[in-house]
């Protein structure tokens, strides 16, 4: 099981949305980070056979991701998730179901487990439109997993999730790992944290970092310092290093930065987390 | 084939469950039941005094078509026609006056009527041959020079359409198999038809623009395109789902609603004079197809349904073309409308005639489809009914095919 991106490129007019990726994917939860604009969306639809890139080509074990074997195999639920609101969500599912190529008894049985899974069963022949902005999102986790995908995209799934729904979610996520490429993208950080074996930091069309939890962070572990500070200082250390948190406190200014050296007398090093990672990379500012 | 089958089921259901559907159907059915029932809605005045009802005189009229003493144009027909004419405008005084009669217009009317009924129809032939001949200077048209005044006629109209010797050749020999003199009876409810056919069918046109114009284009606006297109069918068997469900809608409103019109058609005119030649009644006066009057309504039928068809798939190009429903219908009622007011201009030019009426809407008329101008390919003519649906169903998979590719290469933005 393997998903292999072969210099992948795909620009719009000016702007390179992807550019020159090369990637190997194989089973496991793989999160993709990355700030709005970074080309997440645009990967995972060119992974998805929705999008043609302008060089390079993706394969899943040999296949093309333009042919319908390939499409056979694959879940995606969509940034933008479209539905038809006047179809109850049963209806939905067994549509997507015969367009999966699903026999209509398998499709019937399947609909109706993954409606119990994301807790719709007491709506399923409700008409969508009536359902909240969690409800539609999680009819379209649901559609995703209908055919038993060995490749799964799922671009930004918490969106819209209560923390409740979240941790729920990410619990089916972890399991689904096991035996299947799993992307998710996400700008909610601890979602990828929580589930992801592998994590792809994405930025300005290239993956700038891949690895495990452990591993990306090291390029920032030791260098995470905290400190509380009066105003004028804070103002001069901001200027100097990355910003992580900026907190106003009694005593003085809160900050927790990113410098390779002690920026103040009292500063304290503090372990570094993903989301230290991704304000470092994604702030705007990435100087040591 | 049963994958595609029960995905053309869910665009049925998808096209069903719009509320835009149903008004537009509501509207073309109400349009249907007044096309019908039109005619025979109001009254009939004369001189101010309503003397009568249409329904009623449609009612007399094909009584009394159905029950004619003699059932074909010959000249006995005539001689009976003439003398009831002037009954009508014979007073007791000897004087045609526009003064009420005694006992009022009404009961003069209903006694006239009873007998002239059968010969309305008639007098209205003759007047459109009288209109293209100009005058007959003198000349009583009876049963020995009604034919010969056609044929002269028809003369004059091919001379003004331009044809050639070798179209009027075929005309000529066309209507030579026309049996003579024509039989007569209830012609009233195939004049009716069509009469209504091409309005019809112009308002089904519409509604197949608005209906189906979501067929592809919808799926970009409600944002389904991402997850359908990356789905196992999403690129193949989803199109031809589409396709077939799309043609198919047209065919089955097309005749379902052509049956409502008939229905009606039967309940007030009848349609017993199936088997009398087209050339008894107005629509079919000027032209030399030697058909009766079931075969020319299943022609023309035939010809209506295609078209639908074609203006079905030309909206689904749009459709797949435009990414936007609202851009669709409005092109498409552009390419219903156009042909309306092509025609006009056509007429200097033979290839531009040929292009313009073999456009769907075109096709709805029935004088278009068996039109005088005629198709020549190799020494054979060819009407407008025989080679258009031959070039319809040539077109079918030209456009099905561009329809496909759009749809499988749409790139999400």
């Amino acid at each position: 099981m393997e998903l292999i991106f072969d210099r992948v490129t795909k620009q719009y007019k000016e702007k390179i949305a992807v550019d020159r990726v090369s990637l190997s994917l194989t089973q496991g939860v793989y999160g993709l980070l990355g700030a709005n604009g970074a080309g997440k969306t645009t990967l995972m639809r060119l992974m998805c056979g929705v999008l043609r890139p302008d060089s390079g080509e993706i394969l899943y074990n040999g296949t093309k991701v333009e042919e319908e074997a390939y499409r056979d195999i694959l879940g995606y639920l969509p940034q933008q998730f479209g539905y038809y609101p006047d179809f109850s969500a049963m209806d939905f599912l067994m549509y997507l179901g015969s367009l999966k190529g699903m026999p209509k008894k398998r499709a019937s049985e399947k609909s109706r487990e993954l409606l119990e899974l994301a807790g719709l069963s007491h709506v399923a022949k409700k008409k969508i439109k009536t359902f909240s902005g969690g409800m539609k999102q999680r009819l379209g986790i649901a559609q995703s997993l209908l055919n038993n995908p060995e490749v799964l995209v799922l671009d930004e799934p918490t969106a819209g999730l209560d923390p409740k729904e979240r941790v729920k979610f990410r619990n089916i996520v972890s399991k689904l790992g096991n035996d299947r490429i799993v992307l998710l993208s996400t700008h909610i950080v601890s979602d990828v944290e929580h589930i992801a074996d592998v994590i792809l930091l994405m930025k300005d069309g290239a993956i700038i970092h891949k690895g495990s939890l452990e591993e990306i962070i090291q390029a920032i572990e030791g260098k995470v310092w905290e400190c509380t500070v009066d105003s004028h200082a804070a103002e001069r250390l901001m200027g100097q290093y990355p910003a992580l948190n900026v907190r106003e406190e009694k005593e003085g200014t809160f900050l927790r930065l990113v410098c390779g050296e002690k920026p103040a007398e009292h500063a304290v090093q503090a372990a570094a987390t993903l989301e230290d990672l991704y304000l470092y990379y994604f702030s705007g500012e990435g100087q040591m | 084939m049963g994958e595609v089958l029960q995905l053309a089921g869910y665009e049925y259901r998808k096209i069903f469950k719009r509320r835009s559907t149903w008004i537009v159907l509501a509207l073309v059915l109400l349009w249907t039941l007044f096309s019908g029932l039109g005619g025979a809605i109001g009254d009939f005045y004369m001189e101010g005094e309503k003397v009568d009802t249409h329904y009623h005189m449609a009612k007399q009229e094909r009584k009394a078509l159905e029950h004619l003493e003699i059932q074909e144009l010959n000249g006995q027909f005539f001689q009976n026609m003439q003398e009831t004419q002037d009954a009508f405008y014979q007073r007791e005084d000897g004087f045609f006056s526009n003064d009420a009669p005694e006992g009022g217009w009404a009961a003069y009317w209903n006694k006239y009527y009873e007998a002239y009924a059968p010969y309305e129809n008639l007098s209205m032939l003759l007047a459109m041959m009288e209109n293209r001949l100009g005058g007959f200077a003198g000349e009583k048209i009876d049963g020995t020079n009604f034919y010969a005044l056609r044929e002269r006629m028809m003369d004059l109209i091919f001379r003004l359409e331009e044809l050639s010797e070798g179209e009027i050749a075929f005309h000529k020999e066309e209507n030579a198999r026309i049996k003579e003199p024509y039989a007569y009876g209830n012609m009233a409810g195939y004049h009716n038809f069509f009469q209504m056919q091409t309005p019809n069918f112009i308002f089904i046109a519409f509604a197949v623009a608005i209906i189906l114009a979501p067929m592809f284009a919808g799926e970009h606006t409600s944002h389904m395109d991402a997850l359908v297109l990356s789905t196992r069918f999403g690129k193949n068997k989803l199109i031809w789902a589409k396709l077939l469900a799309g043609s198919s809608f047209a065919c089955f409103s097309s005749i379902g609603f052509t049956l409502v019109f008939l229905l009606e058609i039967q309940a007030i005119y009848g349609l017993s004079g199936w088997n009398l030649p087209i050339q008894v009644c107005t629509d079919g006066f000027l032209l030399n197809l030697p058909v009766n009057m079931l075969e020319f309504l299943l022609i023309t039928l035939f010809c209506c349904v295609l078209a639908a068809v074609m203006t079905a798939m030309v909206v689904m190009f749009l459709s797949a073309k435009m990414k936007s429903p609202f851009g669709a219908i409005i092109l498409s009622f552009v390419f219903v409308f156009a042909p309306i007011y092509l025609v006009q201009l056509a007429g200097g030019s033979r290839w531009l005639f040929l292009l313009v009426c073999s456009l769907p809407t075109a096709m709805f008329y029935p004088g278009s489809v068996a039109a005088h101008q005629l198709l020549s390919v190799g020494g054979h003519y060819f009407y407008f009914f025989q080679w258009v649906p031959v070039a319809y169903l040539c077109l079918f998979p030209v456009l099905a095919f561009w329809i496909y590719r759009s749809f499988k290469n749409h790139q999400l933005r």
